[in-house]
C-alpha cells in the first residue's frame, strides 16, 4: 500500500476508477476524432422543413443566349462603428455624465463565382424586321444585352467575417458581387462577343434554308 | 450606452478579379419562371437549451429553352418553300437566385443559444437552392420550353418565307 493508501484508506479504489475513467474518455475522444459519427455532441445538419416550390409567374420569352462570362470576384468591405459611451469612473468623480467615442473596425471578405449571360432578345422580332430580296435576306435584330448575372448561394464563400455583420448587410454585399461581375463582363466585351456570335448563328441558319446572302443589322 | 452610430462602408470594388473567361453560348431561351420557396429551419440539438429558428423566403428566376445550334434541318425544298426541322431536347439554361430576393422573415434565437452566423445563413440558402433544383423536373418546365420553342421556330420560319413547316 502506498503513502496515499496509508493516509487515505480506500483511496486505491478511487484512483483505479479515475484511471479507468480517464482511459475510457481519452479512448472515446480519439475514436470520435477518427469516426465523427460516434461523437454524441456532433451537430445535427440543418434540415429544411418540407415547403412547396411555388410558381409565382411564368412567361414566354425568345432570348438567344449567345455569350457567357465567368468570373470569380472578391468583395472586401470594412466598416467603422463609432459608439458614444459613458465613462463611468470619470462620471462618478465629476458627478456628471462624461462621454467618450469608442470605435471598432469590422471586416468582411466575400468571394463569389458566377456567370453573366448575354444575347439578343428576339421576342420583339416582327415581319418588318426581315427583308427578302431573291436570295438576299436582311434581318434587323436588337443589339445584345445582359440577360442575367448569376451568383447563387452555393457560389459564395465567406472568407473573413470579423465583427458585427447582419444577414441583411451580407445580402447587400452579395448583390454587390453580382453587380461587379456584370460590370466586368460588359467591360471585357461580353456584349460585342454576343453580337458576333449571334451574327454567325443567324447567318449559318438562314443560309441553311436557301439564302445565299445574309445581312444582319443590330438596332 | 449607444447614443449614436457612425456607419461607414468602404467597398474595394477595384480589387482584382481572381479569374475570368468569355465563352460562346447558343441557347434559345423560351420560358422564364419566377419561383419562390420558404426556408424554415429549427436548429435543435439534444444538448441545447432554448430555441434557434430562422424563416426566410427566396425567389428564383429560371430560364429554359433549347440548344439553337442543334436545330437540324431534315429536308428543305426551295420551290415549294417547305421545310422539316428537328427540334433538340429542351434544357434548363439557368437558375438565378438573386441575393436581393432573399428575405429574412423571422430570426428567433433564445438567450442560451448562439446567433446564426453568416456562414450558417448561407448554408441554409444553399439547402434552399438544392431543394428548388430537385423540384424543377416536377414543374413541367421543360415540356413548356419545348412547346414554346416549336412555336417560336415555326413563326420565325414563316417570317423567312417558308410555307410548309414540319417540326419533329
Amino acid at each position: 500500500m502506498g503513502l496515499l493508501g496509508k493516509l487515505f484508506p480506500g483511496s486505491g479504489l478511487i484512483i483505479k476508477i479515475a484511471t479507468y475513467t480517464v482511459i475510457v474518455v481519452v479512448g472515446y475522444i480519439i475514436l470520435a476524432s477518427f469516426f465523427p459519427d460516434l461523437n454524441v455532441f456532433k451537430r445535427k445538419e440543418f434540415n429544411l422543413k418540407n415547403t412547396a416550390v411555388i410558381i409565382e409567374e411564368s412567361k414566354n420569352i425568345a432570348e438567344l443566349f449567345s455569350a457567357t462570362y465567368y468570373a470569380e470576384v472578391v468583395v472586401d468591405t470594412t466598416k467603422v462603428l463609432i459608439e458614444e459611451k459613458v465613462d463611468v469612473m470619470s462620471s462618478l468623480i465629476n458627478l456628471e455624465e462624461v462621454d467618450y467615442n469608442d470605435s471598432s473596425i469590422h471586416e468582411f471578405v466575400l468571394i463569389g463565382h458566377g456567370h453573366s449571360y448575354a444575347g439578343n432578345n428576339l421576342q420583339s422580332l416582327k415581319k418588318e424586321d426581315i427583308t427578302i430580296q431573291d436570295s438576299l435576306c436582311i434581318i434587323k435584330l436588337p443589339t445584345a444585352t445582359v440577360f442575367n448575372t448569376v451568383i447563387n448561394p452555393s457560389d459564395f464563400d465567406i472568407f473573413i467575417d470579423e465583427g458585427n455583420w447582419s444577414p441583411e448587410e451580407v445580402q447587400t454585399l452579395k448583390q454587390l458581387a453580382v453587380e461587379k461581375i456584370k460590370a466586368q463582363a460588359i467591360n471585357d466585351g461580353l456584349l460585342e462577343k454576343a453580337n458576333k456570335r449571334t451574327l454567325k448563328l443567324m447567318t449559318d441558319f438562314i443560309k441553311s434554308i436557301g439564302f445565299k446572302k445574309v445581312k444582319v443589322e443590330f438596332i | 450606452m449607444v447614443s449614436s452610430i457612425l456607419f461607414s462602408c468602404q467597398n474595394k470594388l477595384d480589387k482584382s478579379t481572381i479569374e475570368s473567361r468569355l465563352q460562346n453560348l447558343q441557347d434559345l431561351g423560351t420560358v422564364e419562371y419566377t419561383l419562390s420557396k420558404v426556408l424554415s429551419i429549427d436548429d435543435e440539438q439534444w444538448y441545447t437549451v432554448g430555441e434557434r429558428k430562422v424563416l426566410m423566403s427566396i425567389k428564383a428566376n429560371l430560364k429554359a429553352g433549347v440548344d439553337f445550334s442543334q436545330l437540324e434541318i431534315l429536308s428543305f425544298d426551295d420551290k415549294s418553300k417547305s421545310i422539316e426541322v428537328k427540334m433538340p431536347e429542351s434544357k434548363i439554361i439557368l437558375l438565378d437566385i438573386p441575393p436581393n430576393k432573399v428575405k429574412y422573415e423571422l430570426v428567433h434565437v433564445d438567450l442560451l443559444r448562439d446567433e446564426f452566423t453568416n456562414e450558417e445563413m448561407n448554408q441554409i440558402q444553399v439547402l434552399g437552392e438544392k431543394a428548388i433544383r430537385e423540384k424543377i423536373s416536377d414543374l413541367g418546365i421543360l415540356e413548356e420550353a419545348h412547346k414554346n420553342a416549336k412555336g417560336f421556330v415555326e413563326s420565325w420560319l414563316k417570317m423567312l418565307g417558308m410555307k410548309k413547316i414540319k417540326i419533329s
